[in-house]
């Protein structure tokens, strides 16, 4: 459940910034020979559709049906009661409200698809199984259509760009609330979390090391906990539809600059990217992006299996970890990968 | 720090089901949004991403997540599980059932795992569904106890709402500081929307940036959890002094309130709960708006998830047993003043009902 301020800011995004993804996305889809596009978004799963047309459901599921001509359309399992809300946070133009979206959108398919037409399915293999089920009793050819997506929204535009310049700007202010000097980790997180909503976050979560010689580990807060001589809190924000994360590490009596040193080797690895030789000397380390559907989707790191190529220009969130003089430190940050000779660069310092 | 011995107390109850009803292993799934039966086999409150949880009556059970920035918390915050990070959780579950041969296997909820799973699984995979519903209504004593606390912590959120429900103040910083405070007090969930104005609101959203005004009805169904559990307080205040109208509208409700928690006791259905609550705005001329184009439900379970069976409706069967928890809020729109929220947190107990919320049930205003 979203709780923080979800509004369509058409300063940031106007309509034009939706008119021209929806061109790009239907040339990408007659090369691919894709006669509609699919796109399903639920609370955690709600990039592709809102990149496409602003929504993003505070609960409940969605379907986003992008014809190759005609208008948007989209079927919601939010009540119909919903109904202004909904408009006023959504590009597309006709909306349809029923709990069972499966076999809606099966329907306007049918109704609109002449036969031998190809659905496009973004992340087709993890849609709910109800609703790929329902597709497939269209007639039509159902195939997964994320690559084309991908290559379609390819590393964003300059609305994207803003959007995750103002996240990052949100997370760094966010973090420089902490008390520096405080022990109670509970304390520490309210005051992230509340500077987070207040700038006008839609989102925030806050996890918390609090003690980092003990346990590397971020975790989510259920009770007291005390902040040791190091700890680190990691703000993940989202703003219009656009998630970051950074890293803060406190290390008490600092007269080395540890933090410091770290937050310059990470420097150093960012402006390498989309390269990563340097972040793989980390101890260990994460690149996330948002491809398809997921805000945050892990693409390279040193626990990440399967990497998945990102391109110039990429706005990633970068974490690592590092031990500067025998000292652990948690370090990260929104960034933008290098492009045609164009370093790589975070997007907001993480300096406090 | 949550209690380990409530995640296996549930995971035996859960087995004991399982091999009653000849099933084999068990698939849970779950994301930020429901994630109640992945929660009841794993003790993972997932947040970002979506999981599953493979599941066998001997105890054992895998979490695959598709999001890495959840593997820490998850190897933290979970015992007994094995937690692995999957960039194709459908595909590799179901590779992880090809592996066990010929077993039955069920899914809950079947309709929302990924397609990549019912796709490639070898085995016909069945719906699940209502046997883990079945545990998730049906609480032990410490899991009223969690619902319970956080009964009280909801009383205690909604001072800070009133505190924080001023004059010109957006709906989102509002939000903020009830979010800020639960965090303060170790709360890591909560389920909260909110409204504010007068005839134009036909329903709660999460915040806007709408500014508190003076006359406001300001609504609210205020949902922390403890340990995974939540519960539900719903109250409306008045920005400034409250109108005669609006108190006169709002007795109505306090009416339904009551008569609704009257009804609650082990052995009636969830449908005379509902009904005992929308007699009272029928008996006041008001029938209509205790329909679906006005409002949801009049009341819905409370547990791993903050709006779980059953619900409170004129046609659901459901018969309420000791241990089920749920909130009771006959919410819906007034057309004389705009949408009015009142709800409590009940549990039912051998002898009737367990009233877990203490906020008074009055329209709180400047003048209160």
């Amino acid at each position: 459940m979203r709780r923080g301020l979800i509004e369509w800011s058409k300063s940031e995004l106007p309509e034009s910034v939706f008119d021209t993804r929806i061109a790009g996305m239907r040339a990408a889809m007659a090369a691919a020979k894709i006669d509609v596009l699919v796109a399903y978004t639920n609370f955690t799963r709600t990039s592709a559709v809102s990149w496409l047309c602003d929504f993003i459901p505070y609960w409940s599921e969605c379907v986003l049906v992008l014809p190759k001509t005609g208008s948007l359309t989209m079927v919601s399992a939010v009540s119909p009661r919903g109904k202004p809300w909904v408009e006023g946070t959504t590009y597309s133009e006709i909306l349809l409200f029923t709990p069972k979206i499966g076999p809606e959108t099966a329907r306007v398919l049918k109704e609109s698809l002449p036969a031998g037409s190809t659905i496009g399915v973004v992340e087709l293999d993890e849609v709910p199984a109800a609703l790929g089920q329902a597709l497939k009793t269209t007639g039509s050819t159902v195939v997964d259509a994320t690559d084309t997506f991908v290559a379609a929204r390819a590393a964003g535009d300059a609305a994207d760009k803003g959007l995750a310049k103002t996240a990052a700007d949100f997370a760094r202010r966010a973090l420089a609330a902490i008390d520096p000097n405080g022990t109670d980790a509970m304390a520490a997180v309210a005051a992230v979390d509340l500077a987070a909503r207040k700038l006008g976050a839609e989102e925030s979560y806050v996890a918390v090391a609090p003690d980092l010689r003990a346990d590397r580990r971020l975790l989510r807060l259920e009770g007291p906990a005390t902040l040791g001589d190091v700890y680190a809190l990691r703000a993940t924000v989202a703003y219009k539809g656009t998630w970051v994360r950074m890293i803060r590490t406190v290390v008490r009596n600092d007269s080395h600059g540890i933090v410091r040193t770290a937050t310059e080797k990470l420097a150093a690895a960012v402006a390498e990217l989309p390269r990563l030789d340097k972040l793989g000397t980390m101890e260990s380390w994460l690149v996330e992006t948002s491809r398809a559907a997921q805000p945050l989707d892990a693409v390279a790191g040193s626990s990440v299996p399967r990497a998945e190529a990102f391109p110039p220009g990429a706005l990633v969130s970068v974490q690592a970890a590092t031990v500067i003089d025998g000292t652990p430190i948690l370090i990260g940050s929104p960034a933008i990968a290098g492009s045609a000779g164009t370093a790589g660069a975070f997007l907001i310092a993480p300096s406090f | 720090m949550k209690t380990t011995t409530l995640a296996a107390e549930r995971r035996a109850k859960l087995a004991a089901k399982l091999t009653a009803a000849g099933i084999d292993v068990l698939v849970a799934y779950g994301n930020g949004w429901q994630g109640d039966y992945l929660m009841y086999v794993t003790d993972f409150p997932i947040l970002e991403g979506h999981g599953l949880a493979v599941f066998t009556p001997d105890g054992a059970c895998r979490l695959y997540l598709d999001s890495a920035s959840e593997i820490d918390r998850a190897t933290s915050e979970t015992a007994g599980v094995d937690v692995h990070f999957s960039q194709q959780i459908g595909r590799d579950v179901a590779a992880d059932l090809n592996a066990r041969g010929k077993v039955r296997v069920a899914a809950a909820p079947l309709a929302f795992v990924p397609f990549a799973l019912v796709e490639n699984a070898h085995v016909t995979i069945e719906d699940g569904t209502l046997i883990v519903d079945d545990v998730l209504m049906h609480k032990s004593p410490a899991e009223v106890a969690c619902v319970r606390k956080a009964a009280q912590t909801a009383d205690e959120a909604y001072v800070i709402f009133r505190e924080a429900a001023q004059q010109g103040r957006p709906q989102y910083e509002v939000v903020a500081e009830v979010e800020s405070w639960l965090r303060a007090h170790g709360v890591a969930d909560n389920f909260m929307l909110i409204g504010s104005g007068g005839t134009d609101i036909r329903s709660v959203t999460p915040p806007s940036n709408r500014k508190l005004a003076d006359g406001d009805l300001v609504i609210t169904e205020l949902t922390p959890s403890i340990e995974g559990y939540f519960a539900q307080i719903c109250r409306t205040l008045v920005v400034g002094k409250a109108s005669d109208a609006q108190k006169r509208a709002f007795a109505i409700y306090v009416e339904a309130l009551e008569a609704g928690i009257a009804a609650v006791r082990p052995g009636v259905l969830a449908a005379d709960v509902a009904r005992a609550e929308n007699d009272v705005f029928r008996k006041h001329g008001m029938g209509e708006y205790v329909t679906s184009a006005y409002t949801r439900v009049r009341g819905h379970g409370l547990g791993l998830f903050a709006d779980s069976k059953p619900h409170i409706l004129e046609n659901v069967d459901t018969e309420l047993t000791p241990g089920m928890t749920f909130v009771v809020h006959p919410n819906t729109y007034n057309p004389n003043v705009g949408y009015i929220m009142l709800g409590d947190s009940v549990a039912v107990t051998e002898t009737g009902c367990e009233v877990l919320t203490a906020t008074a049930r009055v329209l709180f205003d400047g003048a209160a």
